[in-house]
């Protein structure tokens, strides 16, 4: 199977989403030959945890399977938040937990994050996390460095971590391989532009194969961009095999679905 | 670790496709760089040989070619550099210029004229990290000469403000300007760039960061393809980010071969000395 780790549904404020629904993306999916999209709908990072619940598992059960989803915890609304993934937990389609502490500016080791590692170390839930490197245009982005991380996973050594984005730019993905390479129960996904030449190899030598994910960002970043790049990677089939779907099928846990 | 043997065939039927769409479309680069980058990243340095071997492995046919000493050290510098790197090489040139080239109306020409009959196709400009203003009270005469001799224009999103690019656009309807992603990708900015696109016909966007799902067809669809050229920002981008958003875009083969190659082969083929 060929699993896109990380979409996103729904609209986001910033700017203009040219397709939101699940429809346009399984369309775009059946072209490429991808069969399954593991969505983080927009309204949960910006608050609205009801509607991400809701329309997560309308597109999940529309799509045939082919949508399973994240929801997202959120350190400022920690009870209604969780309330939402609490009902989720044991429903088909749902599959990890969310956490972005640069567009919530809460560091990922502050204790109110610590409900959302619970949850994911009693239901065996892996954490997606937004990571990224010292930005100059987005100065947020240092509450998201992937050597924050250090503390929670010293103490969740059982919750698999997966780093969206591998660290953003070139000093975090460094900084992404190194605790990759300390801590076993953390993972790299390629979404977003995080295009540097040679990335898929250098990760895929530094970490192995079996660490990293195709993602793309969908429907904010196009999937083709990631994607072709680690078809025409030069590394071994099987190792792309693994970064394709193998690993996600094996993190989400989630059913074989062929598009 | 067991592999599906039949999910390890689908993946390398994918990548065959992929390659042989990318072959077919012939990709002429309208971005691609020499020099030591300020961050190196993963590729670090690149003379034009490496570039070239880069290119092959791609399928990048040619293209156009800058310096990084041109933009962090001197233009002036950075000019020459290329220019000798690239001859015989058959690739072009896009080199930088500021505004003090051109002092005076028709001064700096020369110049100009002799970087052109030494492979020069594209003018690139730097207007933040070079501190100057790209409007015509500051640029003026840079960009009547660019219009003499119909250079085209590159400027990075992050270098210049929007509404410098629309008094630009507006004021030289005869200078081609592409903007390029670099280093933030275009997408956040699409609320601006649709109605800029509507208005200014010879406003072009480069690939490489552009990003947007969906976005090619939706330009192709509403603007039309000549709109669009590729760009890989090699060495520093993975050229397949913006090679298979045109391979697999969901738009006819004609708008394809405009994108990857005949748009910028039309605008390399309109420089003129005369």
């Amino acid at each position: 199977m060929i699993v896109d780790a990380h979409v996103h549904l729904g609209d986001v404020a910033s700017f203009m989403v040219l397709e939101r629904g699940g429809a346009a993306l399984l369309a775009l999916m059946d072209a490429l030959g991808i069969d399954l999209a593991v969505s983080i709908h927009g309204a949960g990072l910006m608050e609205c945890f009801e509607e991400a619940y809701l329309t997560s598992r309308l597109e999940y059960e529309r799509s045939q399977r082919r949508l399973p989803y994240c929801l997202v915890y959120h350190p400022h609304y920690q009870t209604s938040s969780l309330e939402w993934i609490r009902r989720a937990v044991g429903q088909p389609g749902f599959v990890g937990i969310k956490i972005h502490p640069t567009q919530h500016q809460v560091y990922p080791s502050d204790p109110r994050y610590e409900p959302a590692w619970r949850v994911a170390a009693e239901e065996g839930l892996p954490i997606v996390s937004h990571s990224w490197a010292l930005s100059d245009y987005n100065p947020a982005q240092r509450f998201a460095t992937p050597e924050l991380f250090e503390p929670c996973l010293a103490r969740f050594h059982q919750v698999s971590l997966i780093l969206g984005h591998a660290g953003g730019r070139h000093e975090g993905h460094l900084a992404a391989a190194r605790l990759a390479q300390r801590f076993s129960n953390v993972y790299l996904d390629l979404s977003g532009d995080v295009y540097g030449f040679g990335l898929v190899e250098w990760l895929t030598a530094e970490v192995g194969a079996e660490r990293v994910l195709f993602a793309s960002d969908a429907v904010w970043i196009d999937p083709r961009t990631r994607l072709a790049a680690v078809l025409d990677a030069d590394i071994s089939l099987e190792a792309k095999s693994l970064i394709l779907g193998e690993n996600a099928c094996r993190l989400f846990r989630l059913e074989p679905v062929m598009c | 670790m067991e592999h599906d043997g039949g999910s390890l065939t689908r993946i390398a039927v994918l990548h065959q496709h992929y390659q042989e769409a990318r072959a077919t479309l012939q990709f002429l680069d309208a971005n691609l760089w020499i020099g030591r980058p300020r961050t190196p990243e993963f590729a670090g340095e690149w003379g034009i040989e490496r570039l070239c071997a880069g290119m092959a492995r791609y399928g990048i046919q040619g293209g156009v070619v800058s310096h990084f000493a041109a933009v962090y050290y001197s233009p002036w510098h950075g000019n020459e550099a290329l220019l000798a790197a690239l001859e015989g090489t058959g690739l072009s040139a896009g080199v930088v210029l500021v505004p003090e080239m051109f002092g005076a109306p028709g001064e700096g020409r020369e110049y100009l004229r002799d970087l052109i009959s030494h492979g020069a196709r594209f003018a690139r400009v730097f207007p933040k990290t070079h501190n100057f203003i790209l409007r015509p009270w500051c640029s003026g005469h840079l960009l009547e000469a660019l219009c003499a001799y119909r250079v085209p224009l590159v400027v990075w999103h992050t270098e210049v403000g929007w509404e410098d690019v629309r008094a630009v656009c507006a004021a030289y309807p005869g200078l081609t300007v592409i903007i390029e992603g670099t280093p933030q990708k275009i997408l956040y900015y699409n609320r601006i760039l649709y109605p800029l696109l509507a208005e200014l016909p010879n406003l072009r966007l480069e690939l490489h960061n552009l990003a947007n799902y969906l976005g090619v067809e939706d330009i192709v669809l509403r603007f039309g393809a000549k709109r669009l050229l590729f760009g890989s920002f090699l060495p520093i981008c993975d050229p397949n980010v913006a090679m298979m958003q045109v391979t697999h875009a969901r738009i006819g083969e004609g708008d394809k071969v405009q994108i990857a190659n005949a748009n910028l082969a039309e605008l390399l083929g309109g420089v003129q000395l005369t």
